[in-house]
Protein backbone atom coordinates (compact mmCIF):
# COMPACT_ATOMS: atom_id res chain seq x y z
CA UNK A 1 0.00 0.00 0.00
CA UNK A 2 2.78 2.36 1.00
CA UNK A 3 4.66 1.48 -2.18
CA UNK A 4 1.55 2.21 -4.24
CA UNK A 5 1.19 5.61 -2.61
CA UNK A 6 4.82 6.36 -3.32
CA UNK A 7 4.42 5.44 -7.01
CA UNK A 8 1.28 7.59 -7.21
CA UNK A 9 3.13 10.50 -5.62
CA UNK A 10 6.00 10.17 -8.13
CA UNK A 11 3.51 10.04 -11.01
CA UNK A 12 1.66 13.13 -9.80
CA UNK A 13 4.91 15.07 -9.36
CA UNK A 14 6.00 13.94 -12.82
CA UNK A 15 2.75 15.09 -14.43
CA UNK A 16 2.98 18.43 -12.59
CA UNK A 17 6.54 18.89 -13.89
CA UNK A 18 5.57 18.24 -17.53
CA UNK A 19 4.14 21.71 -18.26
CA UNK A 20 7.27 23.21 -16.72
CA UNK A 21 9.44 21.23 -19.10
CA UNK A 22 7.42 22.26 -22.15
CA UNK A 23 7.57 25.91 -21.08
CA UNK A 24 11.33 25.63 -20.52
CA UNK A 25 12.25 25.98 -24.18
CA UNK A 26 10.83 28.71 -26.36
CA UNK A 27 10.87 32.43 -26.98
CA UNK A 28 11.04 34.36 -23.70
CA UNK A 29 11.22 37.76 -25.35
CA UNK A 30 11.23 38.82 -28.98
CA UNK A 31 14.58 40.39 -29.94
CA UNK A 32 12.76 43.53 -31.18
CA UNK A 33 11.11 43.95 -27.77
CA UNK A 34 14.44 43.54 -26.01
CA UNK A 35 16.00 46.26 -28.20
CA UNK A 36 13.05 48.61 -27.66
CA UNK A 37 13.19 48.11 -23.90
CA UNK A 38 16.92 48.84 -23.87
CA UNK A 39 16.29 52.23 -25.52
CA UNK A 40 13.04 53.27 -23.79
CA UNK A 41 10.92 52.20 -26.75
CA UNK A 42 12.86 54.45 -29.15
CA UNK A 43 15.62 52.31 -30.60
CA UNK A 44 18.11 53.81 -33.06
CA UNK A 45 18.58 52.37 -36.54
CA UNK A 46 20.80 49.29 -36.54
CA UNK A 47 24.46 49.70 -37.44
CA UNK A 48 26.77 47.10 -38.92
CA UNK A 49 30.11 45.76 -37.88
CA UNK A 50 32.06 43.66 -40.37
CA UNK A 51 33.74 40.67 -38.80
CA UNK A 52 36.90 40.24 -40.79
CA UNK A 53 40.67 40.09 -40.45
CA UNK A 54 42.04 40.20 -36.92
CA UNK A 55 38.60 40.73 -35.39
CA UNK A 56 37.33 37.57 -37.06
CA UNK A 57 40.29 35.62 -35.71
CA UNK A 58 39.58 36.92 -32.19
CA UNK A 59 35.87 36.07 -32.45
CA UNK A 60 36.64 32.58 -33.74
CA UNK A 61 39.19 32.05 -30.96
CA UNK A 62 36.48 32.80 -28.39
CA UNK A 63 33.92 30.65 -30.19
CA UNK A 64 36.44 27.84 -30.77
CA UNK A 65 34.88 27.39 -34.22
CA UNK A 66 34.22 29.43 -37.35
CA UNK A 67 31.83 32.39 -37.35
CA UNK A 68 29.14 31.80 -39.95
CA UNK A 69 28.50 35.39 -41.07
CA UNK A 70 30.61 38.24 -42.40
CA UNK A 71 28.89 40.95 -40.44
CA UNK A 72 26.54 41.48 -37.55
CA UNK A 73 24.15 44.25 -36.51
CA UNK A 74 24.03 46.25 -33.32
CA UNK A 75 22.12 49.20 -31.96
CA UNK A 76 24.00 52.10 -30.41
CA UNK A 77 22.98 55.30 -28.71
CA UNK A 78 25.39 57.38 -26.65
CA UNK A 79 27.46 54.91 -24.62
CA UNK A 80 24.94 52.10 -24.79
CA UNK A 81 25.06 49.34 -27.36
CA UNK A 82 22.76 46.36 -27.76
CA UNK A 83 23.68 43.04 -29.35
CA UNK A 84 21.56 40.12 -30.41
CA UNK A 85 23.84 37.14 -30.80
CA UNK A 86 23.44 33.41 -31.23
CA UNK A 87 25.55 30.42 -30.30
CA UNK A 88 24.81 26.73 -30.30
CA UNK A 89 24.51 25.18 -26.84
CA UNK A 90 24.49 21.50 -27.62
CA UNK A 91 22.65 21.22 -30.92
CA UNK A 92 20.54 24.32 -31.41
CA UNK A 93 21.29 28.05 -31.25
CA UNK A 94 20.52 30.07 -28.13
CA UNK A 95 19.56 33.69 -28.90
CA UNK A 96 20.86 36.15 -26.35
CA UNK A 97 20.33 39.89 -25.96
CA UNK A 98 23.19 41.84 -24.38
CA UNK A 99 23.19 45.49 -23.31
CA UNK A 100 26.57 47.15 -22.84
CA UNK A 101 27.01 50.47 -21.05
CA UNK A 102 30.46 52.03 -20.92
CA UNK A 103 32.19 48.77 -21.87
CA UNK A 104 30.42 46.82 -19.14
CA UNK A 105 27.50 44.46 -19.48
CA UNK A 106 24.43 45.97 -17.86
CA UNK A 107 22.02 43.25 -18.97
CA UNK A 108 22.24 39.80 -20.48
CA UNK A 109 19.06 37.96 -21.27
CA UNK A 110 18.26 34.65 -22.95
CA UNK A 111 15.66 35.55 -25.59
CA UNK A 112 15.15 32.26 -27.40
CA UNK A 113 16.12 28.86 -26.05
CA UNK A 114 15.68 25.94 -28.43
CA UNK A 115 17.46 23.11 -26.62
CA UNK A 116 15.64 20.61 -24.42
CA UNK A 117 18.22 20.86 -21.62
CA UNK A 118 20.16 23.60 -19.93
CA UNK A 119 17.31 26.14 -19.90
CA UNK A 120 18.15 27.07 -16.28
CA UNK A 121 20.54 29.66 -17.74
CA UNK A 122 17.55 31.86 -18.54
CA UNK A 123 16.93 32.65 -14.88
CA UNK A 124 18.20 35.94 -13.39
CA UNK A 125 20.14 34.06 -10.65
CA UNK A 126 22.44 32.97 -13.49
CA UNK A 127 22.33 35.91 -15.93
CA UNK A 128 22.91 38.51 -13.19
CA UNK A 129 26.42 37.11 -12.81
CA UNK A 130 27.31 38.90 -16.06
CA UNK A 131 26.24 42.32 -14.76
CA UNK A 132 29.08 44.87 -14.71
CA UNK A 133 31.38 42.37 -16.36
CA UNK A 134 34.02 43.78 -18.71
CA UNK A 135 36.65 42.25 -20.97
CA UNK A 136 40.13 41.65 -19.60
CA UNK A 137 43.30 42.03 -21.67
CA UNK A 138 43.16 38.26 -22.27
CA UNK A 139 39.62 38.70 -23.63
CA UNK A 140 38.10 36.90 -20.66
CA UNK A 141 35.21 38.15 -18.53
CA UNK A 142 36.23 40.15 -15.48
CA UNK A 143 33.49 38.44 -13.45
CA UNK A 144 33.66 34.80 -12.44
CA UNK A 145 30.68 32.96 -13.85
CA UNK A 146 29.55 30.00 -11.76
CA UNK A 147 28.18 27.10 -13.79
CA UNK A 148 24.80 25.45 -13.49
CA UNK A 149 24.82 21.70 -13.10
CA UNK A 150 23.28 20.01 -16.11
CA UNK A 151 23.61 23.18 -18.21
CA UNK A 152 27.36 23.24 -18.84
CA UNK A 153 27.08 23.74 -22.61
CA UNK A 154 24.47 26.50 -22.29
CA UNK A 155 26.64 28.27 -19.69
CA UNK A 156 29.62 28.00 -22.03
CA UNK A 157 27.57 29.39 -24.95
CA UNK A 158 26.36 32.39 -22.94
CA UNK A 159 29.85 33.12 -21.64
CA UNK A 160 31.23 33.08 -25.18
CA UNK A 161 28.50 35.45 -26.38
CA UNK A 162 29.14 37.86 -23.51
CA UNK A 163 32.85 37.95 -24.41
CA UNK A 164 32.07 38.43 -28.11
CA UNK A 165 29.63 41.27 -27.42
CA UNK A 166 32.24 43.08 -25.31
CA UNK A 167 34.90 42.45 -27.95
CA UNK A 168 32.70 43.76 -30.77
CA UNK A 169 31.71 46.74 -28.63
CA UNK A 170 35.39 47.61 -28.19
CA UNK A 171 35.83 47.45 -31.95
CA UNK A 172 32.93 49.70 -32.94
CA UNK A 173 34.72 52.60 -31.27
CA UNK A 174 37.38 52.35 -33.91
CA UNK A 175 34.92 52.59 -36.78
CA UNK B 1 13.07 -48.78 -45.22
CA UNK B 2 13.53 -45.69 -43.12
CA UNK B 3 17.19 -46.61 -42.38
CA UNK B 4 17.95 -46.65 -46.12
CA UNK B 5 16.38 -43.18 -46.61
CA UNK B 6 18.57 -41.37 -44.10
CA UNK B 7 21.73 -40.75 -46.20
CA UNK B 8 19.58 -39.78 -49.17
CA UNK B 9 17.60 -37.25 -47.06
CA UNK B 10 20.83 -35.67 -45.85
CA UNK B 11 22.10 -35.39 -49.42
CA UNK B 12 18.78 -33.82 -50.40
CA UNK B 13 19.06 -31.20 -47.67
CA UNK B 14 22.65 -30.54 -48.69
CA UNK B 15 21.43 -29.83 -52.22
CA UNK B 16 18.52 -27.65 -51.07
CA UNK B 17 20.72 -25.58 -48.79
CA UNK B 18 23.21 -25.18 -51.62
CA UNK B 19 20.51 -23.88 -53.97
CA UNK B 20 19.13 -21.47 -51.37
CA UNK B 21 22.54 -20.05 -50.55
CA UNK B 22 23.81 -20.00 -54.13
CA UNK B 23 22.79 -16.42 -54.96
CA UNK B 24 23.81 -14.99 -51.58
CA UNK B 25 27.13 -16.81 -51.62
CA UNK B 26 27.78 -15.44 -55.11
CA UNK B 27 27.01 -11.89 -53.88
CA UNK B 28 29.18 -12.35 -50.78
CA UNK B 29 32.06 -13.78 -52.78
CA UNK B 30 32.02 -11.30 -55.65
CA UNK B 31 31.58 -8.24 -53.40
CA UNK B 32 34.23 -9.64 -51.01
CA UNK B 33 36.73 -9.96 -53.86
CA UNK B 34 35.86 -6.42 -55.05
CA UNK B 35 36.33 -4.96 -51.56
CA UNK B 36 39.69 -6.69 -51.27
CA UNK B 37 40.77 -4.68 -54.31
CA UNK B 38 39.06 -1.34 -53.53
CA UNK B 39 42.06 0.77 -54.45
CA UNK B 40 42.89 -1.09 -57.64
CA UNK B 41 39.27 -0.91 -58.79
CA UNK B 42 38.96 2.76 -57.62
CA UNK B 43 35.68 1.93 -55.88
CA UNK B 44 35.97 4.90 -53.51
CA UNK B 45 36.46 7.33 -56.40
CA UNK B 46 33.47 6.24 -58.45
CA UNK B 47 30.11 7.86 -57.74
CA UNK B 48 26.74 6.25 -58.25
CA UNK B 49 24.55 8.06 -60.74
CA UNK B 50 21.66 5.61 -60.88
CA UNK B 51 18.45 7.34 -59.74
CA UNK B 52 17.11 3.98 -58.55
CA UNK B 53 20.00 3.42 -56.12
CA UNK B 54 20.10 7.09 -55.04
CA UNK B 55 16.36 6.99 -54.35
CA UNK B 56 16.89 3.78 -52.38
CA UNK B 57 19.44 5.60 -50.22
CA UNK B 58 17.20 8.67 -49.96
CA UNK B 59 19.81 11.09 -51.36
CA UNK B 60 17.79 12.14 -54.38
CA UNK B 61 15.81 15.36 -54.07
CA UNK B 62 12.04 15.13 -54.05
CA UNK B 63 9.60 17.59 -55.63
CA UNK B 64 10.84 20.38 -57.86
CA UNK B 65 13.26 23.24 -57.33
CA UNK B 66 12.21 26.91 -57.06
CA UNK B 67 14.46 29.18 -59.08
CA UNK B 68 15.11 32.89 -59.48
CA UNK B 69 17.68 34.47 -61.78
CA UNK B 70 19.54 37.76 -61.53
CA UNK B 71 21.85 39.26 -64.14
CA UNK B 72 24.80 37.02 -63.27
CA UNK B 73 23.45 34.39 -60.90
CA UNK B 74 20.77 31.76 -60.54
CA UNK B 75 19.42 31.00 -57.10
CA UNK B 76 17.53 27.81 -56.35
CA UNK B 77 15.88 26.10 -53.47
CA UNK B 78 15.32 22.37 -53.37
CA UNK B 79 13.94 20.94 -50.18
CA UNK B 80 15.37 23.15 -47.46
CA UNK B 81 18.62 23.78 -49.29
CA UNK B 82 19.57 27.01 -51.04
CA UNK B 83 21.92 27.05 -54.01
CA UNK B 84 23.80 29.79 -55.79
CA UNK B 85 24.75 28.89 -59.37
CA UNK B 86 24.30 25.25 -58.46
CA UNK B 87 26.48 25.45 -55.35
CA UNK B 88 24.93 24.73 -51.98
CA UNK B 89 25.16 27.80 -49.71
CA UNK B 90 22.62 27.53 -46.90
CA UNK B 91 19.93 25.42 -45.30
CA UNK B 92 16.73 27.15 -44.28
CA UNK B 93 13.25 25.85 -43.52
CA UNK B 94 11.33 28.68 -45.23
CA UNK B 95 10.48 28.95 -48.90
CA UNK B 96 12.41 31.10 -51.35
CA UNK B 97 10.52 34.24 -52.42
CA UNK B 98 13.03 35.79 -54.82
CA UNK B 99 16.53 37.20 -55.15
CA UNK B 100 18.19 40.41 -56.32
CA UNK B 101 21.77 41.30 -57.09
CA UNK B 102 23.81 44.34 -56.06
CA UNK B 103 27.43 45.13 -57.02
CA UNK B 104 28.65 43.57 -53.72
CA UNK B 105 26.12 40.99 -52.75
CA UNK B 106 22.90 39.12 -53.37
CA UNK B 107 19.78 39.55 -51.27
CA UNK B 108 17.75 36.34 -51.11
CA UNK B 109 14.24 36.68 -49.73
CA UNK B 110 12.76 33.95 -47.56
CA UNK B 111 9.38 34.29 -45.89
CA UNK B 112 10.63 35.83 -42.64
CA UNK B 113 14.22 36.75 -43.41
CA UNK B 114 16.51 38.18 -46.04
CA UNK B 115 19.73 36.28 -46.55
CA UNK B 116 22.68 38.35 -47.74
CA UNK B 117 25.49 36.48 -49.48
CA UNK B 118 28.51 37.72 -51.39
CA UNK B 119 29.09 36.78 -55.01
CA UNK B 120 31.00 33.67 -53.93
CA UNK B 121 28.06 32.44 -51.89
CA UNK B 122 29.64 33.30 -48.50
CA UNK B 123 27.02 34.24 -45.91
CA UNK B 124 27.11 37.90 -44.96
CA UNK B 125 24.07 38.07 -42.71
CA UNK B 126 20.60 36.71 -42.19
CA UNK B 127 18.33 39.69 -41.52
CA UNK B 128 15.12 38.73 -39.75
CA UNK B 129 11.91 40.20 -41.17
CA UNK B 130 9.52 40.68 -38.28
CA UNK B 131 6.50 42.26 -39.98
CA UNK B 132 3.08 40.71 -39.40
CA UNK B 133 2.83 39.28 -42.91
CA UNK B 134 5.65 37.31 -44.50
CA UNK B 135 7.67 38.50 -47.49
CA UNK B 136 5.93 37.97 -50.82
CA UNK B 137 8.39 39.67 -53.21
CA UNK B 138 11.85 41.16 -53.37
CA UNK B 139 13.09 43.62 -55.97
CA UNK B 140 14.89 46.87 -56.77
CA UNK B 141 13.43 50.32 -56.20
CA UNK B 142 15.21 53.69 -56.04
CA UNK B 143 18.62 51.98 -56.06
CA UNK B 144 17.70 50.07 -52.90
CA UNK B 145 16.35 46.64 -52.10
CA UNK B 146 12.57 46.59 -51.89
CA UNK B 147 10.28 44.09 -50.18
CA UNK B 148 6.57 43.58 -50.50
CA UNK B 149 4.82 41.55 -47.83
CA UNK B 150 1.70 39.45 -48.29
CA UNK B 151 -0.45 42.37 -47.07
CA UNK B 152 1.00 44.47 -49.94
CA UNK B 153 2.98 46.65 -47.53
CA UNK B 154 6.11 48.07 -49.14
CA UNK B 155 9.54 48.15 -47.43
CA UNK B 156 12.82 49.67 -48.55
CA UNK B 157 16.31 48.91 -47.32
CA UNK B 158 18.90 51.43 -46.16
CA UNK B 159 22.13 51.98 -48.09
CA UNK B 160 23.98 49.17 -46.26
CA UNK B 161 21.02 46.78 -46.41
CA UNK B 162 21.09 46.53 -42.63
CA UNK B 163 17.33 46.83 -42.16
CA UNK B 164 14.06 47.39 -44.02
CA UNK B 165 11.68 50.24 -43.32
CA UNK B 166 8.03 50.55 -44.24
CA UNK B 167 7.51 53.19 -46.96
CA UNK B 168 4.91 54.38 -49.40
CA UNK B 169 4.78 52.02 -52.36
CA UNK B 170 7.15 52.86 -55.22
CA UNK B 171 7.75 51.46 -58.64
CA UNK B 172 9.88 48.40 -58.24
CA UNK B 173 11.32 45.71 -60.46
CA UNK B 174 10.40 42.49 -58.71
CA UNK B 175 12.35 39.27 -58.90
CA UNK B 176 10.45 36.69 -60.94
CA UNK B 177 10.64 32.91 -60.89
CA UNK B 178 12.69 31.36 -63.67
CA UNK B 179 13.23 27.90 -65.07
CA UNK B 180 16.45 25.95 -65.30
CA UNK B 181 17.85 24.33 -68.40
CA UNK B 182 18.82 20.64 -68.37
CA UNK B 183 22.47 21.38 -67.62
CA UNK B 184 21.62 23.58 -64.64
CA UNK B 185 19.14 21.02 -63.36
CA UNK B 186 21.75 18.28 -63.56
CA UNK B 187 24.24 20.53 -61.74
CA UNK B 188 21.67 21.28 -59.05
CA UNK B 189 20.87 17.61 -58.60
CA UNK B 190 24.55 16.83 -58.25
CA UNK B 191 24.96 19.64 -55.68
CA UNK B 192 21.95 18.39 -53.72
CA UNK B 193 23.51 14.96 -53.48
CA UNK B 194 26.73 16.56 -52.20
CA UNK B 195 29.72 14.26 -52.51
CA UNK B 196 27.26 11.64 -53.69
CA UNK B 197 27.31 7.98 -53.05
CA UNK B 198 30.50 6.06 -53.69
CA UNK B 199 30.52 2.68 -55.38
CA UNK B 200 32.52 1.38 -52.41
CA UNK B 201 29.65 2.28 -50.04
CA UNK B 202 27.15 0.39 -52.19
CA UNK B 203 29.39 -2.68 -52.55
CA UNK B 204 30.05 -2.65 -48.81
CA UNK B 205 26.32 -2.46 -48.07
CA UNK B 206 25.64 -5.22 -50.59
CA UNK B 207 28.31 -7.36 -48.93
CA UNK B 208 26.93 -6.80 -45.44
CA UNK B 209 23.29 -7.03 -46.55
CA UNK B 210 22.43 -3.50 -45.43
CA UNK B 211 21.50 -2.58 -48.98
CA UNK B 212 18.51 -4.94 -48.75
CA UNK B 213 17.34 -3.42 -45.48
CA UNK B 214 19.20 -1.21 -42.99
CA UNK B 215 18.01 -3.26 -39.99
CA UNK B 216 17.48 -6.86 -40.99
CA UNK B 217 19.53 -7.04 -44.19
CA UNK B 218 22.60 -8.16 -42.24
CA UNK B 219 20.69 -11.14 -40.87
CA UNK B 220 20.08 -12.42 -44.40
CA UNK B 221 23.81 -12.35 -45.02
CA UNK B 222 24.38 -13.94 -41.59
CA UNK B 223 21.98 -16.69 -42.63
CA UNK B 224 23.86 -17.28 -45.86
CA UNK B 225 27.11 -17.55 -43.86
CA UNK B 226 25.48 -20.10 -41.54
CA UNK B 227 24.16 -22.01 -44.57
CA UNK B 228 27.70 -22.03 -45.95
CA UNK B 229 28.94 -23.61 -42.72
CA UNK B 230 26.10 -26.15 -42.79
CA UNK B 231 26.94 -26.93 -46.42
CA UNK B 232 30.51 -27.69 -45.39
CA UNK B 233 29.34 -29.98 -42.58
CA UNK B 234 26.71 -31.72 -44.69
CA UNK B 235 29.21 -32.06 -47.55
CA UNK B 236 31.70 -33.83 -45.26
CA UNK B 237 28.88 -35.97 -43.89
CA UNK B 238 27.71 -37.03 -47.38
CA UNK B 239 31.29 -37.76 -48.44
CA UNK B 240 32.01 -39.75 -45.25
CA UNK B 241 28.77 -41.74 -45.39
CA UNK B 242 29.43 -42.61 -49.06
CA UNK B 243 32.95 -43.69 -48.21
CA UNK B 244 31.64 -45.94 -45.42
CA UNK B 245 29.02 -47.34 -47.76
CA UNK B 246 31.67 -48.13 -50.38
CA UNK B 247 33.87 -49.77 -47.75
CA UNK B 248 30.98 -51.91 -46.55
CA UNK B 249 30.14 -52.83 -50.14
CA UNK B 250 33.76 -53.91 -50.84
CA UNK B 251 33.87 -55.85 -47.58
CA UNK B 252 30.60 -57.57 -48.45
CA UNK B 253 31.82 -58.45 -51.98
CA UNK B 254 35.11 -59.78 -50.60
CA UNK B 255 33.57 -62.10 -48.03
CA UNK B 256 30.48 -63.25 -49.89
Amino acid sequence: MLRLLLILRILIIGVLCLPGLSVAKGTYQEPDEFIKNAFNQQPPEPAIIWIKGELREQVETILQHGYNAKRTRYWKQNNRSVWILEEIGKKKPITVGIVIDENRISELKVLVFRETRGWEVRYPFFTQQFDQSSLTAERELSNTIDGVSGATLSVRALTKLARIALLLNQNIKNI
Amino acid sequence: MSRKKKPFAFFLWHRRLGLVALLLVFILSITGIMLNHTEALHLDERSISSDLILDWYGVNPTGTADNYSTENFWISQWGHQLFLNGKRIYTYHESLQGAVETPDMLAIALRHAVLLVDHDGEIIELIPFNAVAPIAKIGHAANRIALLDEDNIFYLSDRHISHFKQQAAQNAIWSAASTLDDKQLAQLKQAYRGQGLSLERVILDLHSGRLLHPDWGVYIMDLSAIIMMLLGISGVWVWWSRKLKMRRKKHYQKHH
